[in-house]
């Protein structure tokens, strides 16, 4: 009776031990952290090339006079051709979406909007307050 | 007599039904175990690579702000003739610079407005034409993996006043 009695024990000890077992495995598989290193990156990457691009020269102004420019609704067409051109050997075969926009007014558009990650940029521009926005797809 | 027989036959039967149950469990719970370390093992591996990305890219952003390579003025910028001009600096420091940059291949390439097709390794002299410029190579004869971390940034011609993209890459050798 009493062997019985200490296997019975023994047993349960065994199905309790086997249960936490699962129970840490399940644990650690639910809470597992999300991935937001790519997508911090990916913010960075955007982030860095709207501040490069902005500073880049254009024959013998900068992007940021070509900006200005467009805002002014003078010319956008140059500001749209450059900018193609240079996220085409930035980043080939890789869609993007930027957004030029000055008070919550968007001014210009480029590229088709998409899924991805977003890094908006506020800048002064002659006195002007203008948000650029670009979303790697 | 027989009923000793009996009980004796009735009691070795549960011991061997009581070890099959344990080998059982044993097998069971050794086998959980085997694959819930693999599971993490491969959790470990995938961490690794990520803080190795992570690393490569801190390592890029801090290029561009390495006082032997960035603009005076601006933040985020290379300047051209101390890229040109690193190349006495890297060859007087080469232990501090392997240490530094380790299992990478290290270079400056310019996108916009767009060059020559060239990659220089400092043997040109300024002003140049090259497309791409490596400051510096150390890859690994056996490796397993490579990853590439980019990232744009300003190249300045003090000499022409002039700003033109480009990109730091970074290829890592595992």
């Amino acid at each position: 009776m009493n062997k019985k009695a200490q296997i019975e024990i023994i047993g349960l000890m065994l199905i309790v031990l086997l249960l936490t077992f699962l129970a840490v495995v399940f644990l650690r598989l639910t809470l597992k952290p999300s991935e937001s290193i790519a997508e911090a990156r990916q913010n960075i990457i955007a982030s860095a090339t709207i501040d490069s691009i902005l500073k880049t020269s254009y024959q013998e102004k900068t992007f940021e006079s070509l900006i200005y420019d467009c805002y002014q609704a003078t010319n956008c067409n140059i500001l749209e051709q450059e900018i193609n051109n240079i996220m085409e050997k930035l980043m080939p075969k890789k869609q993007f979406y930027m957004i030029f926009s000055s008070n919550d007014q968007i001014f210009l558009e480029i590229g088709k909007n998409c899924l991805g990650i977003q890094a908006n940029n506020p800048y002064i521009i002659n006195s002007i307050p203008i948000k650029i926005s670009l979303k790697l797809c | 007599m027989i009923a000793r027989l009996y009980s004796t036959k009735k009691a070795q039967l549960q011991m061997i039904e009581t070890i099959l149950v344990l080998l059982i469990f044993l097998f069971i719970l050794i086998f959980g175990i085997y694959f819930y370390y693999q599971y993490v093992f491969t959790d470990i591996q995938e961490e690794a690579s990520e803080i190795s990305e992570k690393q490569a890219t801190t390592l890029v952003s801090s290029i561009t702000n390495l006082p032997e390579l960035s603009c005076t003025r601006e933040k985020d910028c290379i300047d051209i003739i101390k890229l040109i001009n690193f190349k006495s600096i890297y060859n007087q420091n080469r232990a501090y610079y392997s240490t530094l940059f380790k299992n990478k291949k290290i270079s400056i390439q310019q996108i916009y407005p767009e060059i020559q097709q060239n990659s220089c390794s400092f043997t040109n002299t300024f002003p140049i034409q090259c497309q791409e410029i490596i400051i510096h190579e150390s890859i690994p004869k056996n490796y397993k993996s490579k990853s590439i971390v980019s990232l744009p940034t300003l190249i300045n011609y003090p000499n022409k006043n002039k700003n033109s993209l480009g990109k730091v890459v970074i290829e890592v050798y595992k």
